[in-house]
């Protein structure tokens, strides 16, 4: 574990080399992730426009859950993104061969040799959203709900990567889960709503099936409404724990299953 | 040392129907084929040798490999690699930092960055010392000619060049055992015949094991002192080099082409050796064992017989001896029975039999 933790900046180094071989695609990555984003926000705002705010969520409220669900979303965006590759090619075409091969663990080598710049711009627009619609919300900072709100995004990063890793690994079974994965992953897409209104059933499932709600809304519903925000972070570490440990058993049980390819 | 134990190596494919209902029905079958791809193969390899390891496409060679080098898990058996087992999490990573595998269709290079880049990964992943790497770096790069596209990269190497350096990532640490898996695949006769003369430097210098698979019999001629044969997924021989050789003898095939047609009575003289004349008598072939007949009497009485133009001699290569045991068998367990699989659920009853699909 140590070596990897040693190795890792030099994967990141190398990977950030390679891609800056091709640095108009980079740039292209960061720029069409960023529009997006901002163009999904701009929807929120003609949503909002339209109808009277529903409780405390007016147009700046929404728009910090936006910003902040973004924040989770692209950091596990930049560091892991190759889970979407092991879900849909990398058992089905025999990827993983040159990872098992060597005297590291096989998934820190296939997830450290990605780095997504594409998640570097979803963070800065979700940062910036953030920053600006933050102080238009009658949000009372204190030390404790900042450290708090930023623990609650790292921990949302390992529930992301938690329920990737989970949904990828399936991909040992049936070959391609990727768009298994996809259809659990959309899931978050949700949770830039007031997840509270959608319904008690589609709530629970929110909260407690695919728990985007929870370590996504549910922190800056605490925010808005003045609660305490450690209790999201609670659960979060929760829901990160559980993620993760399930991700990794998974993807271990799964790995002792690689056919790879005949030649 | 690497001790293999009756290991085998099941896959499962599902049992597909024809057309797209029989796709739909695919999809809610739990029928599969079971394909026996390494079928109880045992063999040990002592420190040092060099061993072939061939058979026909399909024939289990690269599954073993893959099994040897942690990349696949046997069904049942056990592989030892100086008595650990590369397929146990626990005793993996002690096994991996003594082996280097190359595979020839499939790199380990990082495409977009220059070799060095790689190389240095390598370093810290294997722990080498920062002297012994220089070195050893330094003495592979001259060994296989690799100075001039050492910082180009990877992408815009050719395959010959891409070989070379993916055998020089899979030596960097030193390791004790070499696993080459079709190395010279698709590669031109000269630079084929560098990459081999590059690695049979690289274990004259190291003294490192090998276990090579190839299709192209000279290969093993010029590296490897021992060839396994493997045949769906069972071992057909097991042996020297000389001995695959031999193995039906030390057979000369001897072609003559004579100054005027050959009679009849010259030819009868000759019945025992087989002789086969061409249509027009102007040629005859024969087929001489040389465990059995002395060659040189045997032309001495070809010269007294005919008025011979010319001679050829040539010995039976391996390749040929090869495909004569992929044609025939020679152990009684080649027969069928490999050919076959089960239909198995997965309640794991037995179904019906049915023909392999591959």
């Amino acid at each position: 574990m140590l070596k990897e933790l040693r190795l890792y900046p030099k994967y990141v180094a190398m990977s950030v080399k390679s891609s800056l071989s091709y640095k108009t695609d980079a740039i292209l990555q960061i720029i069409s992730f960023a529009v997006t984003e901002a163009v999904s926000l701009a929807t929120i705002y003609l949503i909002v426009g339209a109808v009277p705010s529903v409780g405390i969520w007016t147009f700046e409220a929404l728009a910090v859950l936006f910003g902040f669900t973004l924040i989770p979303k692209a950091i596990d965006h930049m560091f892991f993104d190759d889970l979407w590759i092991l879900a849909y090619w990398a058992v089905r075409l025999g990827e993983l061969d040159p990872y098992l091969t060597k005297p590291i663990n096989p998934l820190f080598q296939f997830l450290a040799k990605t780095f997504k710049w594409a998640g570097a711009g979803e963070l800065v627009v979700g940062v910036v959203i953030m920053c600006i619609f933050a102080p238009q919300c009658a949000i009372v900072w204190t030390a404790s709900n900042t450290i708090a709100i930023i623990v609650c995004a790292l921990l949302g990063m390992f529930v992301f990567t938690g329920i990737k890793l989970l949904f990828a690994s399936l991909a040992f079974w049936v070959k391609s889960s990727g768009v298994i994965l996809n259809t659990v992953y959309n899931f978050c897409n949700y949770a830039k709503y007031p997840v509270r209104y959608m319904g008690k059933a589609f709530m629970s499932i929110m909260f407690y099936v695919v728990p985007f709600g929870l370590f996504l809304y549910y922190p800056v519903e605490l925010l808005i409404t003045g609660g305490n925000v450690w209790w999201a972070a609670l659960w979060s570490s929760i829901a990160a724990v559980v993620l993760i440990t399930l991700g990794l058993f998974v993807w271990h049980r799964g790995i002792r299953r690689y056919e790879s390819i005949g030649n | 040392m690497i001790q293999l134990i009756n290991v085998e190596k099941h896959f499962k494919k599902p049992v597909r129907g024809k057309g797209v209902w029989g796709m739909v029905k695919t999809l809610f079958s739990r029928k599969y084929t079971l394909v026996k791809a390494v079928d109880g193969v045992s063999f040990d390899i002592a420190d040092g040798e060099a061993v072939g390891y061939i058979g026909a496409n399909g024939a289990g060679k690269s599954t073993t490999i893959k099994m040897m080098s942690g990349i696949l898990t046997p069904s049942s058996g056990e592989i030892l690699i100086d008595g650990k087992r590369p397929y146990k999490s626990k005793e993996r990573n002690a096994v991996l930092k003594n082996i280097g595998v190359v595979f020839g269709q499939k790199t380990q290079l990082w495409n977009d960055l220059p070799l060095t880049e790689t190389y240095d990964l390598l370093k810290g992943i294997y722990d080498i010392d920062g002297d012994e790497y220089k070195k050893r770096l330094g003495d592979l790069v001259e060994l296989l000619d690799m100075k001039e596209f050492l910082s180009a990269p990877v992408r815009t190497l050719s395959l010959g060049q891409r070989m070379r350096a993916d055998l020089a990532a899979a030596m960097l640490h030193n390791p004790k055992t070499l696993f080459l898996d079709e190395p010279t695949i698709g590669l031109d006769v000269l630079v084929k015949r560098n990459l081999i003369a590059a690695i049979k430097s690289i274990r004259a210098k190291y003294n490192t094991t090998l276990l090579l698979t190839t299709h192209a019999m000279s290969d093993i001629e010029q590296l490897c002192d021992r060839v396994i044969v493997l045949d769906k997924g069972k071992i057909l021989f097991d042996g020297t080099t000389d001995g695959v050789k031999h193995m039906f003898g030390d057979k000369r095939n001897i072609t003559v082409m004579l100054k005027a047609p050959a009679t009849p009575d010259a030819l009868l003289r000759f019945g025992f050796a087989f002789p086969e004349a061409s249509d027009d008598l102007m040629q005859v072939k024969f087929t001489v064992d040389a465990e059995k007949q002395h060659v040189n009497e045997f032309l001495q009485d070809v010269l007294g017989a005919f008025r011979v133009e010319d001679v050829k001699i040539v010995e039976t290569d391996i390749e040929e001896v090869v495909r004569k045991i992929y044609e025939d068998g020679v152990t009684d367990n080649a027969s069928g029975d490999a050919e076959t699989a089960r239909v198995v659920d997965n309640a794991g009853n037995d179904g019906a039999t049915v023909e392999d699909g591959e």
